[in-house]
């Protein structure tokens, strides 16, 4: 599995901070596949042969993007799962860029919108218009 | 960004970085530009050319917050040590476009994706020109800014000619002494 998509590309070398990855790579139909369709162990199971293919080819921008699109679709999951599958990633994972931002952002979502912990819940982080810049952002959770 | 630095036995480091007040501020600096992102450098310079001004090569050393917030010498990645930045180092908000100036600092700001947490700053540059009303085009697109485009180079472009969100810009500026 190898994900194309230059949008992904774009958000990867564009990013500053890890909740623009977070949002960009969430907004991606490849992405949401991802976490719709696998166990939060299978998951990880995923990652680790992604990051394998990573390692073999380095140089390869898209094998980068893949694995950061599986991590955000770990994220995604329902919150058990989301657990299991951060849980199963190995210890030297650790190293990824941004690895903890994105597991904190996914437990901080969930923790605001406790919807988000049944797995019949899908995530959607469509942007939504801002009514009140003071109380921040809503990401919207619909049940699938 | 680097997906993961000992991959290419890159080099990382942070440096000592503190707000006027002395609190410290979490940053990264990296030294090896991936080998993977060139690749798509070259695609930005002809897709971008036309409309924006290359100031720099491509840098990983800082990102957009380290150019606006540290002198280029690091990067900050999190919008919390940002407004910790802000606010210890006193700023003050221009609340209109029409009072921004040369040399204000610019964030690109959009809504944080857990409510009730403060803004996410995806972007941050500074402002290198802005309109006068004698201006044919007297509107806030027309303010020019200086930015860096994550890993990539430091560029010079109108306001929203840039791959980051424009939910809210929000202009900021040291204007006065400020007492500790």
């Amino acid at each position: 599995m190898l994900i194309k998509s230059e949008q992904l590309r774009d958000a990867f070398v564009f990013a500053n901070i890890p909740s623009y990855l977070f949002r960009h790579y969430s907004k991606h139909p490849e992405v949401l596949r991802l976490a719709q369709k696998h166990t939060g162990v299978e998951l990880a199971r995923l990652m680790q042969q992604q990051f394998k293919a990573f390692q073999a080819a380095p140089d390869d921008l898209d094998q980068a993007v893949t694995v950061y699109a599986v991590l955000v679709a770990g994220g995604l999951m329902s919150g058990r799962e989301s657990e299991a599958f951060f849980k199963a990633l190995p210890a030297e994972f650790r190293d990824i860029k941004w690895l903890d931002e994105l597991q904190a952002l996914s437990r901080q979502i969930r923790q605001a919108h406790p919807a988000a912990n049944s797995q019949e819940v899908h995530i959607s982080a469509e942007p939504l218009p801002i009514a009140n810049e003071a109380a921040g952002a809503q990401i919207a959770f619909s049940k699938v | 960004m680097s997906l993961l630095h000992s991959a290419y036995g890159a080099r990382r480091s942070s440096i000592q970085l503190v707000t006027c007040r002395g609190t410290s501020i979490e940053n990264s600096q990296l030294f090896d530009i991936p080998p993977n992102e060139r690749a798509q450098f070259s695609r930005y310079e002809v897709e971008y050319k036309s409309f924006v001004t290359f100031r720099t090569d491509p840098i990983c050393t800082y990102n957009c917050h380290g150019m606006t917030f540290a002198s280029r010498r690091t990067g900050i990645d999190d919008s919390k040590e940002l407004w910790k930045i802000l606010e210890e180092d006193g700023y003050e908000e221009v609340t209109t476009w029409k009072a921004a100036l040369p040399g204000d600092v610019i964030l690109y700001c959009s809504r944080p994706l857990v409510t009730g947490m403060p803004l996410e700053i995806e972007h941050s540059g500074i402002v290198m020109s802005v309109p006068s009303p004698y201006d044919k085009l007297y509107q806030e697109e027309a303010i020019k800014v200086c930015s860096k485009w994550g890993s990539y180079s430091e560029v010079l472009h109108a306001l929203r000619y840039c791959p980051y969100e424009v939910e809210k810009i929000m202009y900021y500026r040291i204007k006065k002494q400020t007492y500790f």
